[in-house]
């Protein structure tokens, strides 16, 4: 395993991980890739390139240029910036060909392109934006230069099946992507924890576990942990692909963009809660750490909301409990902070990936028996989330909307009526 | 003294294998690769009842991963299914370390797809 | 029955979970255009053929197999 030496700084209050002033959160592969198949490839007319790369650029660009602060010569400053992405499990990258004119990069660790194609096969166009966006914004960083001083191209991806590499190529000249402001950590709050129900989940002793594991890049700048692929993602590369995406839909649709938007970025929600959720509470780690102290289901909800407090995602609470409907109360959810520092108060609730995430650990944990170790097939998928009993989760409160926390309450949804009759 | 083995695949499509042990692993089992990276989570230092959980790992070769005192190890091999015959050669050099290591005498295997 | 309805049927039959979301997304535009969303296509509404067609391209792309309606 490589030795990494990243600045990374936990802000064990606000359950997060911040390097360089940017929040990182662990996600995995089936959420990264599913989100970006529903914005690139589901809503088609949307030009999301430029926003999807543009996000890339500018966490990367505000990211680097707080940490080179410190770090005067070019070599050093790549050095860093490769190390970095490689501990991410964002991939690898050699950028010792680049200069201050641009140049050309290729990889064969590419983790979108690898993640697209274990996900969803071939890919009928290149899927590395992401990666792209990275390099335009870090190789300005590095030369000092201002945000959106490189064009990018993705001239060849290994997700479409015709290339073994991922190639890059950077040019000094307008950039062909959006250059948006970046935000940072946001506004955070001072938590006030709730009371929880009692359990004999130790939070903070799983908290100090699991922020203590080395999870962290192999050579190839994968992390394979937990059944998934998982990454460090930058927090406010997820806020401002799934918010750009929501603001064009409804620039071109209205209203009616936000309500086709929602279900599908809040269904990406439901796909990670499954795959990461699923294989943290089936891994050899739960079964060390966390389940030996589980007696009874709802202490397995709250082993899962302990893990969660480690992945970056803000302070997770389950404060009601039963069989019948909970109650999570997430203080500083990464969604709201993000947004509220991006585009100000939210005239709707915005935290799409935690109102998909809470309904997947019910669904996990009542519906889905997690307990008995089953297979994650797509028919268990299915099973949780689409038969008679599943759970779903309603906003209570939205800190993006000016409330302090945000809560939701999760209940078995009242079985779907027949909208299609059989054939 | 058996040892079962159940193969499946990882969602990268990685032959995973899961084993149980005929009885809880003890620390001998970290030494079952000499060349491998291995990585011993102390949890039972910092929870209370739980286990100590461990990680033999090689990039592009295996990720091995279990608990000390239990019966379960958890190994994914090779980059991937289509690596083959490299695949199977880790495969086999691990049951057969831990036939050789006396953890079991006998690997069965029961195949069930992804 | 009518030809969406089949084709919605058939989308929530062998499609994901996710799948009637991904379909919506894809035809909304012209769901807005026909002033009409997939829950009001039922079992007795007729749908002009261009919606049909969108709707059936759709519903393969989705499901990954021709649509046989």
């Amino acid at each position: 395993m490589p030795v990494y030496d990243i600045p990374f700084q936990l802000d064990a209050p606000h359950r997060r991980c911040v390097v360089g002033g940017e929040p990182m959160l662990f996600h995995c592969h089936h959420y990264n890739t599913f989100l970006q198949r529903t914005i690139q490839q589901d809503a088609d007319f949307v030009d999301s390139r430029p926003f999807l790369v543009g996000a890339a650029a500018e966490v990367a660009f505000a990211q680097f240029s707080s940490l080179f602060a410190r770090v005067d010569a070019i070599a050093d400053r790549k050095r860093l910036a490769t190390s970095l992405y490689q501990w991410a499990g964002l991939g690898t990258f050699d950028l010792t060909n680049l200069d201050d004119t641009g140049g050309e990069v290729r990889t064969e660790n590419s983790h979108y392109a690898m993640a697209w194609r274990a996900k969803f096969g071939r890919s009928n166009r290149p899927v590395c934006d992401f990666a792209s966006g990275w390099l335009a914004g870090t190789l300005a960083a590095i030369y000092g230069l201002s945000a959106g001083s490189f064009s990018v191209e993705h001239r060849s991806c290994s997700a479409c099946g015709d290339s073994p590499t991922c190639g890059f190529r950077l040019t000094r000249e307008a950039p062909n992507y959006t250059v948006f402001n970046p935000v940072g950590t946001g506004a955070l709050t001072e938590h006030r924890p709730q009371a929880i129900p009692a359990t004999p989940v130790d939070y903070d002793g799983i908290l100090e576990a699991l922020t203590g594991m080395e999870i962290v890049g192999d050579t190839n700048g994968q992390i394979p942990a937990f059944g998934v692929y998982l990454t460090r993602h930058y927090a406010n590369y997820y806020n401002r692909i799934s918010f750009e995406f929501e603001r064009n839909l409804h620039a071109l649709l209205g209203a009616q963009g936000i309500e086709v938007a929602s279900p599908l970025l809040i269904e990406a929600g439901h796909v990670c809660a499954f795959n990461t959720f699923g294989g943290i509470m089936t891994s050899p780690e739960w079964d060390a750490l966390i389940k030996p102290s589980l007696k009874t289901r709802e202490d397995w909800v709250h082993g899962i909301v302990a893990a969660i407090n480690a992945l970056g995602w803000g302070r997770w609470q389950v404060t009601t409990l039963s069989e019948t409907e909970a109650e999570f109360v997430i203080h500083d959810d990464y969604e709201s902070t993000g947004y509220l520092a991006m585009y100000g108060t939210s005239d709707h609730p915005i935290s799409y990936l935690a109102q998909g995430a809470v309904a997947g650990v019910m669904n996990l944990v009542y519906h889905g028996d997690v307990a008995s170790n089953p297979e994650f097939t797509a028919e268990y998928y299915n099973r949780l989330f689409k038969t008679e009993g599943s759970y779903a989760a309603n906003c209570l409160t939205s800190k993006a909307q000016g409330d302090e926390v945000t809560s939701f309450r999760v209940r078995r949804a009242v079985a779907e009526a027949a909208l299609y009759e059989a054939v | 003294m058996l040892i079962y083995a159940t193969r499946t695949l990882d969602c990268a499509s990685k032959t995973r294998i899961h084993y149980r042990m005929p009885e809880p692993l003890c620390e001998r089992i970290l030494d079952i690769f000499p060349e491998a990276e291995v990585v011993v989570n102390r949890f039972s230092k910092r929870v209370a009842g739980a286990r100590d959980h461990f990680v033999l790992s090689r990039t592009g070769g295996y990720h091995i991963a279990g608990i000390l005192g239990d019966v379960r190890i958890v190994a994914t091999f090779g980059k991937t299914a289509r690596d083959g015959d490299a695949c199977e050669h880790t495969i086999a050099r691990f049951e057969s370390a831990l036939c050789s290591e006396r953890f079991g005498q006998v690997v069965q295997r029961v195949r069930t797809a992804r | 029955m009518a030809t969406a309805n089949r084709i919605l049927y058939w989308v929530r039959l062998k499609g994901d979970v996710e799948a009637i979301n991904r379909l919506r997304v894809k035809v909304v535009r012209s769901l807005i255009a026909h002033r009409i969303t997939l829950e009001q296509m039922d079992a007795t509404r007729n749908v002009e053929q261009d919606l049909i067609q969108e709707l059936r391209l759709a519903a393969s792309q989705i499901v990954q197999q021709k649509c046989p309606f």
